[in-house]
C-alpha cells in the first residue's frame, strides 16, 4: 500500500511540475478571440482570413488599405507612379522602413517575396492573383518544365542543383516584369492594365521577406532540383518582419502573441504595446468566456443563440432610439452606441452584425447533362429564372437564419467597390416565375399540382445539395423546398452531405442546385465575376456564357475605368437578370462581440481588413511616442 | 519478468505497424483534398500538381513507405533526418511538422489526463470504499446514482454544465484556455467522472465479493474490524478489475478527449484525433495513431506488470 502512495505522489509531483513550467505573461493590452488558430505566418502562403488578419500586424507591403476606405495608403512605398498606359508601375522605397531586427528593407526584399510567391517549390495558393505581371504564367510554367526535366536526369547532385537554381534566377529577372535598378526602387511591368494593382500589392502575398533569415531556412533538394524551405523561419523567435508587430510568441491551437517592433517606420501608428489572438474553437465556450471578460473582441461568434443576442440588442436600440439617431448623426456608430445609457436587464450593446464583402448563393448546375447523360432541366436559363423569380428572400433572412442579413439579388455586395453599379437582378414574383417555367414548356397538365413536358415527362425531382456541420443551410433548404414546391409545383429532395463530401459533389457537378458562397479578395468587380468565366477554376457551376466572357475579355483590355465598369455592370446585368446561373440569397454577415467604447480601431469597411496597429483598448498604453533606437 | 518485458516491447512494432497499415487505408480512401483551403478554394491546378508532387499524394505505397521511413527512426539512421522519430510536416498546418504539433500538445494532454486520473482516484476509491463496504445503506445508493450518472451523461453536457455552473455563475475557474492550476482542475474534473465512476462500481463490487469470501471471513471471525479487514484482506483484490480498467483508461485520457478539450478550450492533442481526418491530414492522422498506439500497448503492459505486484499468484508468460 506505501507503493501505491508512492506511485500517486510521484504522479502528483510530475503534474505540479508540468503545471509550474507553464509560461504566463501579463495580458496583452488587446486580446482578442479567434474561431480557429492561424494555418501559417508565411505571408506568400496564406489565404484564411484569420492569417490575413495577423499578417497585417507583422509584415507591411509596399501599400496598405485604408481600414475605412479601402483606398490604398503608402506603407514600404513612400511614393508610386504609373505610365500612362497603366502597364508600367515605379514605387520608391521608403528609407525609414525597418525589419525588426533594423535592417533597412529593399526593393529586393520585395522582389524575394514576389519571386517566392510564383515559384511553384513555394506553392502559394493565390500566385493567381499575379498573372497579370508581364511574363508570369509563361515563367511558373517554364520552372514546372525545367524541374519534370531534372527529375528525369540521370545525374542529380549538388552542382545541378545549383546550377538550376541559378538558371531560374536569371530566367525571372530576364523574362518577368519585376525589376530593382536600386534598393530604393521598385519597377514592376503589367501585361495588361490592372486597376487593383496597389490593392494587390497591400496583399499579404506581395509582402517583402527578410532575405537573410530565408536563405538560412532554403535548402536545394537534390533528389527533385526544387527549393525546399524549412516553416521554422516563421517561429518565434526566428521571424524578422516589418510590420507593427513582432511575433512574441506562437503556441498552436493556443495563443500568439504580438508585440511593438521596436524598428517600425511610423512608431505613431502603433496605439497598443502587445496583442493576444487566442484560439477558442466551441462557438459556445467563446460567448462565455467572453461574458466573464477573458477578451475584447470575439471575432466570430457562431454560436446558435446569436440571433437572441441580436434581438436584445436590437431591444436596446428601441429603447434608445431618439439618442441613438441623433448619435449616428455626429459620430460613428460605435461612439453612439458607448454615449447611450449603460443596458438594462434583456439589453445588450456588445454583440454587432457586420456585413461583410460577401455573398451567399445557390449554384445551378449549367452543364447540358448532369452525371451519366441524365437530363438537366438547369441547362435552360428560363428553368433558372424561374427558381429564381420563386425565391422570396425576405422570408429566408427574418425567419429562417433570424440574423435579418440584407438580401442580395446580384453577385457583388452593393455600395463597396466605389462607383461600381450593382445591377436589379430578379426579385420574388410568383407570377412571374410561373410564366418563366411555362415558357420552358413545364406546365402541369394533369392537375395533379406538378409541372410537365409536353411530351408527359415529370419535372425531374430537384438534387438540393448542402452542407451538414451548421443549421443554417439545411434550414435554408428546407425552406426553399417547400417555397419551390408551392410555386412552381415541382418536387425537392435536399441532400445534406458532410464538408468534403458537399465539395467533392460541387466539384464533380453531381448536384442540380448546391449551396455556395463567395468572399471578395480585392475591391474589384472581378474578383466575383471571374467566377462566372468559362473554364475558371471556381466556375462550379459549368456556365459558359459567349456573351459575359467577351465582355469580361473586352473589360481587361479597357482603360478608361469608367467604360470598363459599364462593361463589367453589364456583363454581371446578364448573369444575374438572364443567365442566372447563381441565386444570390444575402450579403454575408459575420458577428463580432466587443463592448463600443472599451475597444476601438475596427475597421470600417466591409473587407473588415482590421489594422491591427489601430486596436485599443482601455488597458492601451495609447498612441505612445516612444523613442526608437537610432540605428546604423 | 524481465524475458516476459522484453517480449512484449518486441510485440510493439508489429502491433503499432498493424494498426499504422490499417488506419493508412482507412484515411487515404476517405475522399477530400488537404490541400484544399477554406471554403473549397482550390489554388490554380499547375500550384497543385507541385504540391501533390512534394507530399507524394498521388502514390499511396511511397507516401506509406516515405512515413514509416521518417516515423521508425530508419530516416535517422541512415542519415536523412535530423529527427529520430520524424513524422513528417502537417499537411494543413503549413508552419508545423506533425512533431511541433505533438510537441505542444502532448504535454497539455499529458497534465490534463493526470490530473483526471488522481482526481477520477480519489473519488471513484472513496465512493467504491462507501458502497463496498456498506452495500445497499442510503450512502451506497447516492453514490451508486451519482456514478450511473457520470457513466452515462455525455461529457459535453458535464462539461458545458460545469463551465457554466462553477465557471461563469461561480467564477470559480477561468472559462476557456490553459495556463496555472486554476485552469486544469475544472477540465480535468470533468474528465474525471467517467473514470471516477467506472472507478467506484468495479471496486465496489470487488469489495463486495471479497468482503463475503472466506478469507475475510476468517479475519472478521478472529476479530479484525470490518475497515480492518477490508484494509488489509480485502482491498488488494478487489483493486484488481480496477487495475485492469486502468491501463487502456489512462491510455484514453492520458492522450486527450475532443469533447473536453473543445468544451473547455484547451490545446491538447484530442481534438487532432478527429480534426486530422476531417481535414485530411494524413501525416498528422498516422502521427496521433502512432502516439496513441503506442502509448496503449505501454500502458498494458504497465498493468500487466502492477498485476504482478498486486497479486503475486499471477504468472506473466
Amino acid at each position: 500500500m506505501r507503493i501505491a502512495i508512492g506511485i500517486v505522489a510521484i504522479l502528483g509531483g510530475l503534474l505540479a511540475v508540468s503545471i509550474a513550467l507553464e509560461d504566463v505573461r501579463p495580458r496583452a493590452e488587446v486580446v482578442f478571440a479567434q474561431a480557429s488558430d492561424c494555418f501559417t505566418l508565411d505571408p506568400q502562403r496564406m489565404t484564411y482570413q484569420q492569417d490575413i488578419r495577423l499578417a497585417r500586424g507583422l509584415y507591411e507591403g509596399l501599400v496598405r488599405s485604408d481600414p475605412d476606405t479601402g483606398r490604398p495608403l503608402p506603407a514600404v512605398a513612400r511614393s508610386w507612379r504609373a505610365s500612362d498606359d497603366g502597364l508600367r508601375w515605379t514605387f520608391e522605397i521608403d528609407p525609414a522602413a525597418r525589419w525588426s531586427n533594423g535592417d533597412p528593407v529593399s526593393s529586393l526584399d520585395v522582389r524575394a517575396g514576389l519571386l517566392r510567391a510564383l515559384l511553384p517549390d513555394t506553392a502559394a495558393d493565390y500566385s493567381g492573383l499575379l498573372m497579370a505581371i508581364d511574363g508570369t504564367p509563361e515563367f511558373l510554367e517554364w520552372r514546372m518544365r525545367r524541374l519534370a526535366e531534372y527529375a528525369d536526369r540521370d545525374v542529380r547532385d549538388e552542382d545541378a542543383a545549383a546550377a538550376l537554381w541559378a538558371e531560374t534566377e536569371a530566367r525571372f529577372d530576364a523574362d518577368v516584369g519585376i525589376a530593382c535598378p536600386d534598393e530604393r526602387t521598385f519597377e514592376l511591368r503589367l501585361s495588361r492594365p490592372v486597376p487593383h494593382l496597389l490593392n494587390l500589392m497591400g496583399f499579404p502575398i506581395c509582402s517583402p521577406v527578410h532575405r537573410a533569415t530565408l536563405d538560412a531556412h532554403t535548402r536545394l533538394d537534390v533528389d527533385t532540383g526544387r527549393r525546399i524551405e524549412d516553416p521554422g523561419w516563421t517561429a518565434a523567435g526566428t521571424l524578422v518582419s516589418n510590420g507593427p508587430y513582432v511575433l512574441a510568441r506562437r503556441r498552436h491551437k493556443r495563443d500568439l502573441r504580438l508585440e511593438r517592433n521596436p524598428h517600425y517606420r511610423d512608431p505613431d501608428r502603433i496605439h497598443s504595446e502587445s496583442i493576444e489572438a487566442v484560439v477558442v474553437e466551441d462557438p459556445s465556450t467563446a460567448v462565455l468566456a467572453y461574458v466573464s471578460g477573458e477578451f475584447d473582441w470575439l471575432s466570430d461568434v457562431t454560436v446558435g443563440y446569436r440571433t437572441d443576442l441580436l434581438e436584445q440588442r436590437a431591444a436596446y436600440l428601441e429603447n434608445h432610439a431618439a439618442a441613438w439617431e441623433r448619435g449616428l448623426v455626429e459620430s460613428s456608430p460605435d461612439e453612439a452606441l458607448a454615449a447611450l445609457p449603460d443596458p438594462a436587464a434583456g439589453e445588450r450593446r456588445d454583440i454587432h452584425a457586420v456585413g461583410t464583402f460577401g455573398t451567399d448563393f445557390f449554384h445551378f448546375n449549367c452543364r447540358p447533362e448532369l452525371d451519366g447523360g441524365r437530363f438537366n432541366p438547369f441547362a435552360d436559363p428560363a428553368v433558372r429564372r424561374a427558381f429564381t423569380l420563386a425565391t422570396d428572400r425576405d422570408v429566408l433572412v427574418e425567419r429562417v437564419t433570424r440574423l435579418r442579413e440584407p438580401t442580395a439579388q446580384s453577385l457583388i455586395p452593393p455600395g463597396v467597390i466605389p462607383d461600381y453599379e450593382i445591377p436589379q437582378g430578379l426579385g420574388f414574383d410568383p407570377e412571374a416565375a410561373r410564366r418563366e417555367l411555362a415558357a420552358a414548356g413545364w406546365v402541369d397538365r394533369d392537375g395533379d399540382g406538378l409541372v410537365e413536358h409536353a411530351t408527359g415527362t415529370r419535372f425531374p425531382t430537384i438534387d438540393l445539395l448542402y452542407s451538414t456541420g451548421s443549421s443554417r443551410w439545411r434550414d435554408i433548404c428546407l425552406a426553399l423546398e417547400s417555397m419551390w414546391e408551392s410555386t412552381l409545383g415541382v418536387e425537392i429532395a435536399p441532400r445534406g452531405q458532410e464538408q468534403r463530401y458537399y465539395r467533392e459533389d460541387l466539384r464533380s457537378g453531381n448536384f442540380m442546385i448546391a449551396r455556395g458562397g463567395w468572399f471578395g479578395d480585392f475591391l474589384d468587380p472581378t474578383t466575383f465575376l471571374d467566377l462566372c468565366r468559362t473554364g475558371d477554376g471556381n466556375n462550379l457551376r459549368g456556365y459558359s456564357s459567349r456573351r459575359v466572357d467577351g465582355l469580361l475579355a473586352e473589360a481587361d483590355r479597357e482603360r478608361d475605368p469608367t467604360l470598363r465598369f459599364a462593361l463589367l455592370e453589364e456583363a454581371e446585368r446578364i448573369i444575374v437578370e438572364e443567365d442566372c446561373p447563381v441565386l444570390p440569397i444575402c450579403r454575408f454577415v459575420t458577428v463580432y462581440m466587443y463592448e463600443p467604447g472599451r475597444l476601438r480601431g475596427l475597421a470600417n469597411h466591409a473587407m473588415l481588413d482590421h489594422d491591427l496597429a489601430l486596436l485599443q483598448t482601455s488597458r492601451s498604453s495609447g498612441p505612445a511616442v516612444r523613442a526608437v533606437e537610432a540605428t546604423p | 519478468m524481465i524475458g516476459f518485458v522484453a517480449r512484449r516491447l518486441l510485440q510493439l512494432p508489429l502491433i503499432v505497424g498493424l494498426v499504422f497499415v490499417a488506419t493508412f487505408a482507412l484515411a487515404w480512401i476517405v475522399p477530400g483534398n488537404p490541400l484544399e483551403q477554406g471554403e473549397g478554394r482550390r489554388p490554380p491546378p499547375e500550384i497543385e500538381r507541385a504540391m501533390r508532387a512534394q507530399y507524394r499524394l498521388d502514390d499511396p505505397v511511397a507516401f506509406a513507405a516515405d512515413y514509416l521511413a521518417g516515423a521508425s527512426g530508419l530516416d535517422w539512421l541512415r542519415g536523412r533526418s535530423e529527427r529520430v522519430f520524424d513524422l513528417g510536416p502537417s499537411l494543413r498546418q503549413r508552419d508545423l511538422t506533425v512533431n511541433e504539433i505533438l510537441a505542444a500538445g502532448l504535454p497539455v494532454s499529458l497534465t490534463l489526463g493526470l490530473a483526471a486520473i488522481l482526481i477520477g482516484l480519489a473519488i471513484g476509491v472513496a465512493a467504491g470504499l462507501v458502497g463496498g463496504l456498506r452495500p445497499d445503506s442510503p450512502l451506497d445508493l447516492v453514490t451508486q446514482a451519482i456514478a450511473l450518472l457520470g457513466i452515462s451523461v455525455p461529457s459535453f453536457v458535464v462539461g458545458a454544465g460545469l463551465l457554466v455552473w462553477l465557471a461563469v455563475s461561480w467564477g470559480l475557474a477561468p472559462v476557456a484556455g490553459w495556463g496555472g492550476l486554476s485552469h486544469v482542475w475544472l477540465p480535468a474534473l470533468a474528465l474525471s467522472l467517467p473514470l471516477a465512476a467506472y472507478v467506484a462500481r468495479l471496486l465496489r463490487f470487488g469489495l463486495i465479493e471479497q468482503m463475503t469470501s472466506d478469507h475475510v471471513r476468517t479475519a472478521r471471525a478472529k476479530g479484525r474490524s470490518r475497515a480492518g479487514a477490508a484494509w488489509h484482506h480485502a482491498l488488494r483484490n478487489a483493486f484488481l478489475p480496477v487495475l485492469s480498467y486502468l491501463g487502456p483508461a489512462s491510455a484514453a485520457v492520458l492522450t486527450g478527449s475532443f469533447v473536453v478539450e473543445k468544451v473547455f478550450s484547451i490545446p491538447g492533442i484530442g481534438r487532432h484525433f478527429v480534426e486530422a481526418v476531417l481535414n485530411k491530414d494524413l501525416t498528422l492522422i498516422m502521427g496521433v495513431v502512432l502516439v496513441y498506439s503506442t502509448l496503449l500497448v505501454c500502458m498494458n503492459l504497465a498493468v500487466d506488470v502492477l498485476y504482478r505486484w498486486v497479486d503475486p499468484r499471477i504468472e506473466l508468460a
